[in-house]
């Protein structure tokens, strides 16, 4: 019988091992998720509400205010709310949106009421609409849905187009389909005012994020340094996934201008310290060093091209010194 | 202690007066936890008593109070209930189905079949990719530690389980779609039962049921393994029949719970210590018991969770630990002093 | 009443422990199984306790073993093995109930008939007095009586015993193999693993005396645990004697 035991122990092994294998080339493809499709107005309910919790009209106009209350419980959406919304529908965002070192409108945020994102918190705001990231708590998602509330879910932004996507979204789902449309049309006044400036020369850059991650490509914060008139170089090497940045290939590729892209700066982590990599800083010593907090291109929204303006600014000082150090090789020649 | 006597008239009768006993205290703790999981509640400005607005009152208490309290019952029903089987199995009480790899292969089974496509939060597919994992772990176990298992070889045999579990469910997260994905999944694997719906309890149910009737069948082989392998066969109940039906219904049970909740440990540790001294040390006595603390412990847990101060809830997993790992130590220095548990 | 064994050979792998045996072992006695170390004779009682597969039929009064349901088969046949294991700590009358397992279906509660049983084998066995004593707080011997309280409380009409005396000191060897003995003289056949051919000598009714997995030896103890049985098969000279009406058999030199 223990050989027998032992047999089935190895069988065991082996077919779970079999089915990681399976799992992974199955589900190495990004489309395999089968829970979330592409943008779209309302997300497709697939399963009935269990219990009808209380008559609800469907998503509209209430007593008093003239448009839906909306609540939101994460953190990209609450900004989206905070531009698309009235303040007067925002029943309550995320308590993530009001801490200045994850929101670009803490300020505003910390107006409104904040949650934690749990469903009983949610179902007592009593919004007429949830907006949600397609990654927030899946559970969370589902019991409100099930509880009778629309709950929107926005998958995280990967590209320029995504942001007006995601606005035109939102926009429509609580309303404001104008605002939507006057928000679309300012990102691409600013967008293009941006492409106006692009010259043939553009600044070879890396980014540096806290643990030791930079931007792949295709990625909204690629666009943004596209944008911006930047060169990404780790992107132009063909990094894998999720971007983790390789400082050897950093030194023998040295870029013009260094970006780090801080967050919690102040605090120490693990994280922040891999910045600190003794490569990393002598490479900094060589080129132009700028800072762009997380925050601003974390998430993919209308003043997501702030971070460009900034991005511009270092663009411009590190073509400076390329300017300058080429005229002083020049004028190192023409002296012998 | 135990209460059995050498009495010769009152061996039956003691041994029925005192099945009662334990009950007596248990079952009704078990209430009172039942009804503050169902009457406390949380909200963005910290716990709150009672259903607040009755509009709302409703839809609370049943679709979300309620199915988050029979989850915890039901859920920590199956980690004591599995923790006392495997502790009469093993014959040593630092078994339980997290520390034997159970757990952790259940966990890597649902996010397996989770974060690959292979089902969505309310398919049925998500507790069965739990049990095939445990059903993975446990068979690896058994076949590691074979059938003379003393303390240290099962031991071994579950670190070098977990760790395999683990490093299989972060080769796991390095292929998932996206950071957000990995994220939901690491915070996933802390345990929690927030915002569990009816359908959970649904999904697990039918799983965690034969998974109990399995372990209640080997019920007497637990208490006849007192003696030994050979002196329980030649009482009628082979040990490798004992061994299949636990290692079988905990596979079932805790993949089950730990694929709609996540790796909640320690309880299965923890629950038989606690009523030894009360119940006594048959493995028999001790399951149904160890069912109801294990129900009542996980439900007490869950109910801190949402007594704490505002802010994001602390995930039940890690209250749990909080609580069994010092009681864990605890247990090992009385060991090394007395030489015997 | 017999236990018959018809051709029983015992193998594990390529190792054969036991050669095609056949026995005949009617109840009413004690039943000596000796011989070398390696001979066989723990393996031979395995098979007969069902615990290790076997060629060959057992039956108890012309019912094959095999054909019994488990539970049937506990109720005939009660195995006390050479290991004490006990793993919990508790206490000895309830060590000496789980031999009563057997005679219980699945929720059935313990009653007065079991409650008797448990008391007549601890008083059989002298331990009444540690009936609520726990079991990890016994010396060597009190365990040694209350195991076999255990198996006697089976109250089977086989008892198969695997070297119960080892490590006990003289008065209790001479105290268990009193117990087989008078559990003999009432009736049942109970089969016990020895190496002290001593005791054996004195104590048995019947010797089987195994070499190499075969039986060389079938009988009363002067017959079989002769000079020349013990220095061909164990290769020691004995002092054989008797006294007060009972066999001495002391190996007493090893022969080169």
């Amino acid at each position: 019988m223990s050989p027998r035991g032992r047999a089935l122990g190895v069988l065991a092994v082996g077919t779970a091992a079999a089915a990681v294998v399976a799992a992974l080339l199955i589900g190495g493809s990004p489309g395999a998720r089968s829970s979330t499709e592409g943008p779209a107005p309302e997300r497709a309910d697939t399963a009935v509400p269990l219990h009808a919790a209380r008559p609800r009209a469907p998503a509209g106009p209430r007593g008093g205010s003239s448009l839906p209350t909306v609540a939101s419980i994460n953190l990209c959406t609450d900004q989206l709310v905070l531009h698309v919304a009235d303040p007067s529908q925002i029943v309550t965002l995320s308590w993530l949106a009001a801490d200045p070192e994850e929101s670009t409108l803490a300020e505003d945020a910390a107006r409104y009421p904040l949650n934690y994102g749990s469903a009983e918190e949610i179902l007592r705001f009593d919004p007429d609409v949830v907006i949600a990231g397609s990654y927030t708590n899946s559970f969370t998602r589902a019991l409100l849905r099930d509880l009778g509330l629309t709950v929107v879910d926005i998958e995280p932004a990967s590209s320029l187009d995504d942001i007006e996507t995601h606005v035109r979204q939102v926009a429509r789902a609580i309303g404001r389909i104008e605002r939507g449309e006057e928000l679309v049309r300012e990102m691409r006044a600013r967008i293009a005012r941006h492409r106006q400036r692009l010259d043939s020369s553009p600044v070879a850059t890396v980014v540096v994020r806290p643990g030791g991650f930079t931007v792949e490509a295709p990625s909204l914060a690629h666009e943004l340094m596209t944008l911006a008139g930047l060169r990404n170089l780790p992107a132009e090497r063909g990094l894998d996934r999720w971007g983790s940045l390789s400082v050897e290939t950093l030194l023998h590729h040295p870029p013009e201008l260094l970006v780090f892209a801080t967050y919690r700066g102040g605090d120490a982590s693990l994280a922040n310290a891999v910045l600190a990599h003794p490569a990393i800083e002598r490479i900094a010593a060589r080129a132009v060093t700028a800072a762009v907090p997380a925050s601003m291109w974390s998430c993919g929204l209308p003043n997501s091209l702030d971070a460009v303006a900034r991005l511009e600014r270092a663009a411009d000082e590190a073509r400076r010194a390329r300017a300058h150090a080429s005229h002083r090789s020049a004028s190192a020649r023409t002296l012998r | 202690m135990s209460g059995t006597t050498s009495d010769t008239a009152g061996l039956g009768g003691a041994a029925r007066r005192f099945d009662v006993a334990p009950y007596v205290l248990l079952v009704p703790l078990l209430l009172v936890a039942f009804v503050l999981s169902l009457w406390i509640g949380r909200t963005s400005t910290g716990p709150m008593l009672g259903f607040g607005d009755p509009g709302v009152a409703g839809p609370v208490l049943v679709e979300i109070r309620m199915p988050r309290t029979l989850l915890a019952l039901l859920v920590g029903g199956t980690l004591g209930l599995a923790g006392a089987a495997l502790q009469g199995l093993l014959r040593n009480p630092l078994a339980e189905p997290g520390l034997l790899g159970a757990s952790s292969g259940a966990a890597l089974g649902a996010v397996l079949v989770f974060y690959f496509g292979l089902a969505a939060a309310d398919s049925v597919v998500l507790p069965l990719g739990g049990v095939a994992g445990s059903v993975a772990a446990l068979g690896l176990l058994y076949g590691l530690a074979g059938r003379r298992a003393d303390l240290v070889t099962v031991v071994l045999a579950g670190i070098a389980i977990n760790a395999l579990a683990a490093a299989l469910t972060s080769l796991a997260l390095n292929f998932a779609p996206s950071p957000y994905a990995a994220l939901e999944i690491l915070f996933w694997m802390l345990g929690s039962l927030a915002d569990r719906s009816v359908v959970h309890v649904l999904l697990a149910l039918p799983l965690m049921l034969p998974g109990w009737l399995l372990i209640g069948a080997a019920a007497r082989g637990l208490d006849a393994l007192t003696l030994g392998e050979d002196a329980a066969a030649s009482l009628g109940f082979p040990p490798a029949r004992t061994q299949w039906l636990v290692i079988g219904g905990t596979a079932l049970s805790v993949g089950a719970a730990v694929a709609v909740t996540g790796v909640v440990g320690f309880v299965g540790l923890v629950v038989p210590h606690m009523l030894r001294p009360w119940v006594g040390h048959h493995p028999r006595r001790l399951l149904v018991p160890c069912f109801v603390a294990g129900a009542t412990l996980t439900l007490l847990a869950d109910v801190a969770i949402r007594m704490m101060p505002p802010g994001p809830e602390l995930k039940l997993g890690v209250v749990t630990a909080l609580i069994g790992a010092p009681f864990f130590l605890q247990l090992i220095l009385r060991h090394g002093r007395e030489g015997n548990l | 009443m017999t236990l018959k064994l018809e051709r029983v050979g015992v193998r594990y792998g390529q190792r054969t422990a036991v050669v095609e045996t056949t026995l005949e072992l009617p109840a009413g006695q004690l039943v000596g199984l000796v011989g070398p170390n390696g001979a066989g004779k723990s393996s031979l009682l395995k098979a007969v306790a069902g615990l290790v597969p076997h060629a060959g039929t057992i039956s108890w009064r012309s019912v094959p073993l095999q054909r019994m349901d488990r539970l049937e088969r506990a109720r005939t046949i009660a195995y006390l093995p050479q290991s004490a294991d006990v793993h919990w700590p508790i206490t000895c009358s309830e060590l000496v109930a789980l031999g009563r397992m057997p005679h219980l279906k699945f929720a059935e509660r313990p009653g007065p008939r079991d409650a008797a049983a448990v008391a007549w084998a601890l008083e059989r066995c002298a331990a009444t007095a540690l009936a609520d004593r726990r079991v990890d707080r016994l010396s060597g011997g009190e365990r040694a009586r209350v195991l076999l309280a255990r198996a006697l409380a089976v109250e089977t009409p086989v008892l198969l015993v695997d070297e119960p005396i080892q490590s006990l000191d003289p008065r209790h060897q001479l105290n268990i193999m009193r117990v087989l003995r008078d559990s003999a003289e009432r009736g049942t056949l109970v089969v016990a693993v020895l190496h002290d051919v001593a005791l054996a000598a004195r104590y048995c009714t019947r010797i089987v005396l195994l070499a190499g997995g075969r039986v060389v030896g079938d009988g009363a103890a002067e017959t079989v645990l002769s000079a020349d049985a013990l220095a061909r098969w164990y290769g020691v000279e004995p002092y054989l004697a008797r006294h007060l009406g009972e066999p001495v058999v002391l190996p007493w030199r090893q022969i080169d």
